[in-house]
Parts: structure tokens; sequence; C-alpha cells
């Protein structure tokens, strides 16, 4: 070992590898994440309003947060609509996923038809179709009236229905987890069924025998990735409802967003910041406990 | 026997059909309406197809803004997403070989960070990134919308690729090292082949992402022969004076199709091309 | 910096003796030019020494077809100038007819522009502040641009007016004094149009129950006719948005206040905004006026789908809109496609003459990060002066404060634009029954707004608040004030 390597063996070597591979990742990372989120985590600590210097002022951003109501309204808001929409739509995705990986002709039709939401769900057309469709005089409410006679013109943009608005959208769009469940049934090994099949087992007993277990790390990698993408959740809520009304469906980067580019009035650059830092404070705790509950349900090979 | 089957097929096709319907309802809508006299969008919103066809809604709306036409910002976009989404691949799928397959040091500590990039408001690097890029003299070019990509900076596909080598079974890895393949043979020669379905999916997302994006365009981008599609898009549903719904939802329709379409060719070994790339080998 | 000194002050001079006489008579003004000498300049001379102004000479303005104040743009060589708005597809296009005529005239100036939807626009424009890129041009809006001067980010424009080389002469003295800031008293900005708030109302559905509206109403006979109208009909009445300042502004100056931001905090007191949240919360109670929730199923922002003009359902459906004249344009466009005829008229106060105010709809300003300053304020002159600029322009931000170009475009606008004259003569209805506009608002009332007005309009607006109007009015001028000392 002490001997001098050729460059060919040190390359050969696991270790050396290991950062060759992880080589374009660590200079993306240092390049284009670490050096900017080094520069926000300072301006969380300033007065910033981007024309002007930045003026340090220790924790006032982050003591100003906590007295913030509109923080905590955006941050109940955020939680309701991950904590419900994300499990809806994993299960939705699921549940398609298993409808459609039967084949038939018409599959991949089928197939193209249930993902195309995902493809549009963020355009600016589908938030002005979502919008007509949910007002009071929209297609969701004369397709009730026919179903619940006397149900007429329910303001669905009320204080407390204007998020589901916003959670149906989102639901809509499980074609990109459908996708990856697809994947994931077809990698099942037959032979699995068979032998439950010999077993006596029937399709249910399959489902929750085979198919499930084996799809749990999938079921993982769609939570852990639509959780994030809740708390992320953005151009939906800024382009559908604007946080109205009374702040019932302020998504937390719309807050942020608003703090930073706010339609009227000076940037407050810093404390977006502050705000950003905290979000990935809470989503590192989400994803964290999600990690720690995974050997407790994910079945593992 | 048959009969049964026979009801039971005609009952599934149907729901699902009903099911797709549903689904599809709004892109449908996009698509009839775009073919409607600009006026009447609104007021017949509930009325899926057209009265009256036209395709005044196409020309008006290719003509662009200002002397530049649709196809000065659909070429734009096609340049950014395929390089961008070039990068990507490439890059991801390298880093996830290291970080699923070898043993080394701070790979724990990588694992985590990759993930962490998945969680990173945007928001919280909008503006530093800027000033930075700005420092290395990108502002006013192409290159803050494609070289970061270069280097896996998208956590999301480091880490789906990665699940997916997972599912590769180690003892192909191994005959291969015992035939005397580096780990890098090893990644281009057995894994790079057999992840393709998993560089597919990512192609797929990634390209939608890259074409969808218009935050980076919008800081990045000061010429408006320079401007992508999703900025045009922007630009054109202006909410603060009137605006050309009928256009809009033409140049919409027309902005899925590459989406649509690159979904539509890959779907099949999209989905089914897992099983028979020879993972169960 | 020397020859500008001098410039300045013999443009004073020239101003008060009117001295020197000259040749040249450029197309929209009467004013001499001098027959000037070859002059020490600096800048790469390539337009005709007869064109090129000595320091004695500055105010004299260039011989060229088009109206560029002093400096020759032929002399600046080839530039690109930048130049930025917000707006919408219409303004992208006029905006780019006027700047590519000016090419066409100077094909030394390129043109970079850059158009974004309001929101975009000052994010993007936040950013190219800190990155000092800004265009050599941009747009600015009356609410804002305190805050820009504040951050060094706008060109001191008087220098060149005094040179002459920004000629603002044809513009009332007051619209002027809308670009000075309030700090140095300065001015930065240029009206790129005039406007003022106005009622857009469905004069289709008025007519119909009989009911005239008539102009400079108080708000009660605005309360009983949108009763009136409500009973009748169904139709109710959506308020402004409701995170605006301009309802609150409007009642202040009803009052008496001038403004109703100032330096150290608003002007009125909490008994006053009481009153105004009183009215709020009776027009909810009435069912005339839309509550928060329903203000939420509307769209509030697309002028072709607001409830003045969209809307299937009487209950969904607002008799007028508080808008301002600039934007009667688009109403009437939907209206057309609604099969509805709007009118036009003040918005109601209970002393609307001392309310209402002719504003600037947008300023021109040229920013610090310019090269080419003096090509900036030459292009900016065209902008303002040039009547083929204006036509170009088609008044699309406002009816253009230099009167005798607003004179001489009426012809060919109103041709493809048959609001212009309805909106001119509304101009002049409120030219004669409104006082001087408040001052640019200062920095910290975009806050307020965003801030402050948007939850409380939220609380007064919904039947189920636990809040009185009193509390409410205590919360605003508290919450407000408190901003303004966080500043």
């Amino acid at each position: 070992m002490e001997k001098k390597r050729s460059l060919r063996q040190r390359l050969g070597d696991e270790h050396v590898a290991g950062y060759i591979f992880s080589l374009p990742f660590i200079i993306g990372f240092l390049m284009f994440m670490l050096i900017p989120m080094v520069m926000s985590l300072y301006l969380s600590f300033c007065k910033y309003d981007i024309q002007n210097p930045a003026t340090f002022i220790g924790l006032k951003n982050y003591i100003d947060i906590f007295h913030d109501k509109s923080f905590w309204k955006a941050l109940r808001v955020t939680c309701y609509y991950a904590l419900i929409g994300t499990p809806l739509k994993v299960i939705f995705a699921l549940i398609v996923a298993l409808i459609l990986a039967r084949d038939t002709k018409l599959t991949g039709f089928y197939r193209a038809a249930y993902y195309l939401p995902s493809i549009i769900g963020g355009s600016v057309a589908v938030a002005i179709l979502w919008r007509r469709m949910f007002e009071p005089t929209g297609t969701i409410n004369a397709i009730l009236s026919v179903v619940f006679p006397g149900m007429t013109n329910f303001n669905w943009f009320g204080e407390k229905s204007a998020i589901w608005v916003l959670i149906v959208l989102t639901v809509w769009q499980f074609g990109s987890s459908m996708l990856i469940f697809l994947s994931a049934l077809k990698q099942i090994n037959r032979e699995l069924y068979e032998a439950a099949m010999v077993d006596g087992a029937n399709k249910w007993k399959q489902f929750w025998k085979v198919t499930l277990p084996l799809l749990t790390p999938t079921v993982f990698f769609n939570l852990v990735q639509q959780t994030i993408n809740s708390f992320l959740a953005f151009t939906q809520s800024k382009l559908i409802t604007d946080g109205q009304p009374k702040d019932s469906t302020l998504f937390y980067t719309l807050y942020v967003y608003r703090k930073a580019f706010p339609n009227m009035g000076k940037s407050q650059m810093g404390y977006a910041s502050a705000l950003a830092w905290i979000m990935l404070v809470i989503i590192s705790c989400v994803t964290a406990l999600l990690f720690w509950s995974r050997s407790k349900w994910v079945y593992e090979d | 026997m048959t009969k049964k089957r026979t009801i039971g097929a005609i009952v599934y096709h149907v729901l699902v059909l009903a099911g797709a319907f549903i689904m599809i309802y709004p892109l449908l809508w996009m698509i009839f309406s775009s073919f409607k006299p600009t006026n009447s969008v609104l007021p017949t919103a509930k009325q899926l197809l057209p009265t009256v066809w036209t395709l005044d809604n196409y020309r008006t709306g290719w003509k662009g803004f200002m002397g530049y036409t649709f196809a000065t910002f659909f070429k734009n976009s096609f340049f950014i997403s395929i390089l961008s989404t070039f990068g990507t691949l490439v890059s991801s799928a390298f880093v996830a070989y290291g970080l699923q397959r070898l043993h080394f040091k701070l790979k724990g500590i990588l694992f985590v960070l990759v993930l962490s990039t998945m969680m990173l408001p945007p928001q919280i690097l909008m503006i530093p990134q800027y000033m930075w890029f700005r420092r290395l003299g990108w502002v006013g070019t192409y290159y803050p919308m494609i070289l970061p990509y270069f280097f896996a900076i998208q956590g999301f596909f480091v880490y789906l690729i990665m699940n997916f080598i997972g599912g590769v079974p180690k003892e192909l890895d191994e005959a291969a090292k015992i035939d005397g393949c580096s780990y890098y043979g090893i990644f281009f020669r057995v894994i790079f082949p057999l992840i393709v379905p998993a560089l597919i999916t990512s192609a797929i997302f990634s390209f939608i992402w890259r074409w969808d994006d218009y935050l980076s365009a919008l800081l990045y981008v000061t010429k408006p022969e320079m401007r992508p599609i999703s900025l045009a898009l922007k630009l054109f549903n202006d909410p603060s004076s009137g605006s050309d719904i009928g256009a809009t939802l033409a140049m919409s329709t027309l902005s899925i199709v590459p989406a649509t379409v690159l979904f539509l060719i890959f779907q099949k070994s999209l989905v089914e091309g897992i099983a028979s790339s020879g993972i169960k080998g | 910096m020397k020859r500008k000194a001098i410039s300045i002050l013999m443009a004073s001079v020239l101003a008060l003796t009117l001295a020197a006489c000259g040749g040249s008579t450029p197309a929209a003004s009467a004013e001499p030019a001098a027959e000037a000498a070859p002059a020490e300049e600096a800048a790469p001379a390539e337009a005709a020494p007869a064109e090129e102004a000595a320091p004695a000479e500055a105010a004299a303005p260039v011989d060229s077809e088009l109206v560029v104040g002093t400096y020759d743009p032929a002399s600046a060589g080839d530039v690109t100038v930048g130049f930025g708005w917000w707006g919408n597809q219409v303004r992208d296009e006029v905006t780019k007819a006027a700047t590519d005529y000016f090419t066409s005239v100077y094909p030394n100036v390129k043109f970079n522009l850059n158009a974004q939807t309001w929101n975009d626009y000052w994010a993007q424009m936040t950013s190219f502040s800190s990155s000092d890129t800004l265009p050599d041009l941009m747009q600015q809006d009356y609410a804002y641009f305190e805050q820009w001067v504040e951050a060094g980010d706008l060109l001191d424009l008087t220098p060149y007016v005094e040179s002459g080389a920004l000629d603002l002469s044809k513009l009332p003295e007051s619209i002027v004094d809308t670009g000075r800031s309030a700090t140095d008293g300065h001015i930065y900005a240029v009206c790129a149009g005039m406007n003022a708030p106005a009622l857009s109302y469905n004069k289709t559905l008025t007519d119909e129950l009989g009911i005239e509206i008539p102009d400079n109403m108080t708000w009660d006979q605005f309360v009983d006719i949108s009763k009136e109208i409500y009973e009748k009909s169904g139709v109710g009445v959506l308020f402004h948005n409701l995170n605006s300042e301009n309802p609150i502004t409007y009642y202040a100056r009803g009052l008496g206040h001038g403004a109703l931001f100032e330096a150290e905090g608003v002007t009125v007191t909490p008994e006053e905004m009481e009153k105004f949240y009183q009215r709020l919360q009776d027009g909810v109670k009435d069912g005339w006026l839309f509550s928060t929730e329903k203000c939420a199923s509307v769209d509030m922002a697309t002028i072709p789908q607001s409830p003045l003009v969209f809307g299937s359902d009487p209950s969904v459906r607002s008799w007028c809109a508080f808008n301002f004249s600039n934007q009667y344009v688009a109403f009437a466009n939907a209206a057309e496609a609604d099969g509805i005829e709007l009118g036009i008229t003040s918005w109601p106060e209970d002393n609307p003459t001392k309310a209402n105010y002719l504003k600037p709809s947008q300023f021109f300003s040229v920013t610090t990060d310019t090269q080419n300053p003096d090509l900036a304020v030459a292009i900016l002159n065209y902008l303002i002066n040039d009547p083929q600029a204006n036509t170009l322009l088609r008044a699309e931000r406002g009816i253009p404060a230099n009167s005798e170009v607003a004179a001489a475009i009426a012809d060919e606008v109103s041709k493809t634009d048959a609001t212009y004259p309805i909106i001119v003569n509304y101009l002049d209805f409120v030219a004669e029954n409104s006082e001087t506009i408040f001052p640019p608002l200062p920095a910290y009332a975009g806050t307020v707004n965003t801030d402050v007005i948007q939850h409380l309009s939220e609380e007064a607006l919904d039947p189920a608040t636990s809040e009185t109007p009193a509390t409410l009015g205590q919360a605003f001028v508290d919450e407000a004030n408190a901003i303004a000392a966080d500043y």
C-alpha cells in the first residue's frame, strides 16, 4: 500500500472513484448552491431592500417573524395543504397505477390521458380554467346542482373551501407519481405472484402481501418528493387565489415571494431570506421524520 | 367465463375512459377554446366545442411581441431545455452511481446535501444566485439556465436515478468487476444501458421543468429575442389590462405539444422498457 | 461637468432675456434656435456643424425631423439604448413602433426593449438595480418612484430641463411637479400620460332600470343608487382592490386632507377611518357590496373577466368598477364582447371636487445606470413632445401631458380608438372638478398597502367579522404609523 501507485490504480480505488463520481455534484453544489446560500444566510440577518446596501440587524428578522401573524397563518395553511394534499395525491397515483398496469390495446392512451394533467398543470391556462370551473356560476356548481338539487351557487372561494380548490388541483396532477408507480409495478417479479397464487392468495391478498410491500420504497420516494413539493408549492396559489380570502390560501412560499418582491413598496429581502431559512429547517425536519419512519414501514430486500 | 370477462373488460374500459375524460377535460377545454373566437371563450366557457371554428387565435398569437414571433421563442426554449436536460441526465446518472454503489468517506454527507437541494425554497436562492451569476458575468446570457445543470444540482434526478440503480442487481456489477471492468467501465457499460428507462423518465421531467421555468428567464434574459416560450406566454396573459385569452390559449396549446409528443413517443419504453431492459437478469 | 454647469447658467439667462435667436425650427416647437458656432464637443461629431450647439446656445433645439431637444442623437455613435416598461401587448406594440421610428431617423441608435407584466417588472428591475444594469430608460409609477430616487437609481433631470435638453414647457406645471421628488424638489420622472380616477359603469343596466347616474355623486347618492340596483336586479358593487390605498386617499381628500400619506404617517384620524370602515360594513350588511369571500370568487385583476363586464349571474356582477381612465379602453372592449354599453363618471365621495385629481398614469425616467444620459434624455424628450411619436404611442399610457401634442394626435388616434374623445372629455371634466394631486407617495406607503390595508379591508368586508369599525379605524392609523416610523 505504501508503494507509489499508478494513476490507474488510484482511480481504481473505490474511495477515489467515489469522489470522482461525486465531483460534478460537489462542484455544482459549491458553485451554485453553497455560495448563494451563504449569501442568503447572511442577508437573513440584515435589513436589505435590494436597491440599497444591506445593513446588519442581528436576529431582528427572526424575532419579528416569531411575532408575525401572517407567518403563522402561512405556516398553518401550508401544513394543512401538504398534510392533506400529499397523501391524497400519492394514494390516487397508486390506485390509478394499479388500474392501468393491466395491458390492453388502449393502455397507452389511458396512461397518456392520466399523465397529461401533470404536464400542463403549472400553466397559466389551467389556472384560468380552474377559476372558471370553481366560480359560483361555474361547471362544478352546475354539476352539483344536478346531483344535489337545492345546492346552488356555493362559493368555493370562501374562507374554508378555497384551499380545497387548490388541493383538488394538486391531486389532479398525480401523473408523475403514477408513472413512477407504474415503472415500479413492472419491476415486480411475476414469479412472486405465481408463488402467492400457489399459496392460494386471491387478488386482494396478493396486493397486500406482495404488491404493496414491494412498492413501499416507491411510495416512500413519492411521499418524500410530493411532501417537499407541497411545502414549496407556489404557482397555483399565486395564480388562482393569490392567497385570498383572508390569507386562507397564503402558501408559505407566496408569503416569502411577497416579502421579497412586493406588488408595492420596498422589497424586504432580508426578512424574506429569514423566512426561507425557517422553511428550510421545517422541511428538513419533516423529511428527517419521514426518513426516520422509513425503517418502520418500508420493505427492503 | 369469456362472457363474464368481456363484460368485465367493457366495464373496465368505460370506467377508465370516463376517468380519462375527466382528467383531460381541462386540456380539451384549452384546445377547443383556442379555436373559438377570442371574445366568446369566456362567455361560452361551459361549452366544450366551439360553435364557430377559427384559426385567428393562432394567427394573432404566433405574431408574438415586438417583431419576434413564437418561432423565436420556441427555438429558444428548445435550445435551453435540450441542453440543460442533457446536462442533467449525464451528470445526475454519474453522481447517482457513485452515491448508490461506491463506498467512500463523505458519501453520507453528500447524500444529505443531494436531498437538501430538493428542499431549498427556490426563492431563497434567487437573489443571491443572481448576484453571484452577475459577478460571473452571466447575466444576459443563457449560461445560468444551462450550465448549472451540468453539475447535477437537482437532487431529485440524482435520487430518482439512485433508486433505479438500486434496483439493478449487484451481481451484475460483481460479474463485470471479475471480467476486469473498472468502476467507470461498470458505469458506462453495465449501469448506463440498464437505467435508460430512468433516464427517459428524468428526461421528460427535466425537459418539462426547464420548458416551464420562467423565473430564471425573467432574471437572466434581457433581450426580447432571447425569451423562452414560458416568459413569452406569461407576457401574453397580463392581468393589469386586457389580455387576449384566445391567443393565450392557442399559444399555451402549442407550448405543451413538445412535452406531449415526447411523452407519447416514450411512454411505452418509459413504463415497460424497464421490464425488458434486463433488470430481471 | 463644466459644460453642463455653463449650459444651465446660460439656459437660465436665455430664458430670462430671450436674447439668442437662431435658424432651425423643429416640428412642434416655435422656439427659435441659434445659428450655432462649431463647438468643442467631446462626443464624436458626425452631425453637420450647423447642428452642433456651442455652450452658449445649449438651449437651441437640434434641427431634426424629430423633437429631441438640444442633443443630436446622431452624434452618439452606434449605441443600443435599453428601455423597460410594464404593460400589455398593445403597449408593447405601440412603444416598439415609436422606438422603431426613432431608429429609422437615427439608424445609429438601436433599442433593447424590455416589456414585462407589473409584478415581474418590479422583480426584474430591483434585481437589475442591485447589479447596476438598469435600462437607460424605465417606466416608473407614482407610488414607486420616490423609493427609486432614494436608492439613487434615477437620474436628476432638472439640469436637462434647465438646459432645454428636456423641454417640459408644454406640460402643465402641476403635472411637471408630480415628477419632483419630495426630498430635494428635483425632477426625476416625466409624465408619460395623464389619467384620473374614473367610475366605469354598466349604462345598459342603469338605462334599463331607469336610473340616472349623476356626475360628482356623493357617497349617500351612490349608496341609494347601489341599493336600488341591487334590489331591482341583484347586481352588486365590487369595491376597490382590497390592498389599494386609492379609496382611502380619495376619502381623505374629500375630508380636506390633501393626501393620505405624509412623511411621518397618515393624515386621517381613527374616527375618520371608523366612518370609512362603517361604510363598508353597512354596504355588506345591506347586501349590495361584495363581501371578502365574494371578492375572492371573482376576478379582480383581469379586466375582461372583471364583474363589470363578465359573469352569467347577477349575483357575480357589479354595476360599476372603480378604476382609472386609461383602463377605460380595455373595459369598453370587454363590455362590447359582453354586449353592454359603458358610461364613465367620477368616484363617489362627499366632496367629489376636493377628492378628485388628475394623475400621471405612468412616468418615464432615465436611470443612473445609463452610459448615454444625453441621448436618453433626447429620447425622453421625443417620447413626451414629438407628435409623431405620440401618434404611434396611441395615448395608450393616458392622454399626453403635452397639451399641443394631445390636440395634434386627437383625430388620428380617434380613428382607431373610439374611446379617445370620451376619455379626453372626462379628463376635461376632472380638470374643472378637482384639486391638485397629492405629492408622490412616501416610500413606506407600499408596505402599508400590502401589510395593513389588505387585511383591514378583508375584515371590514367580512359579514362574520368580530371587529367593529372603531377598532379597524384605530388599527389602521396605529399600524400605518408604526410602519412609517420603522422605515
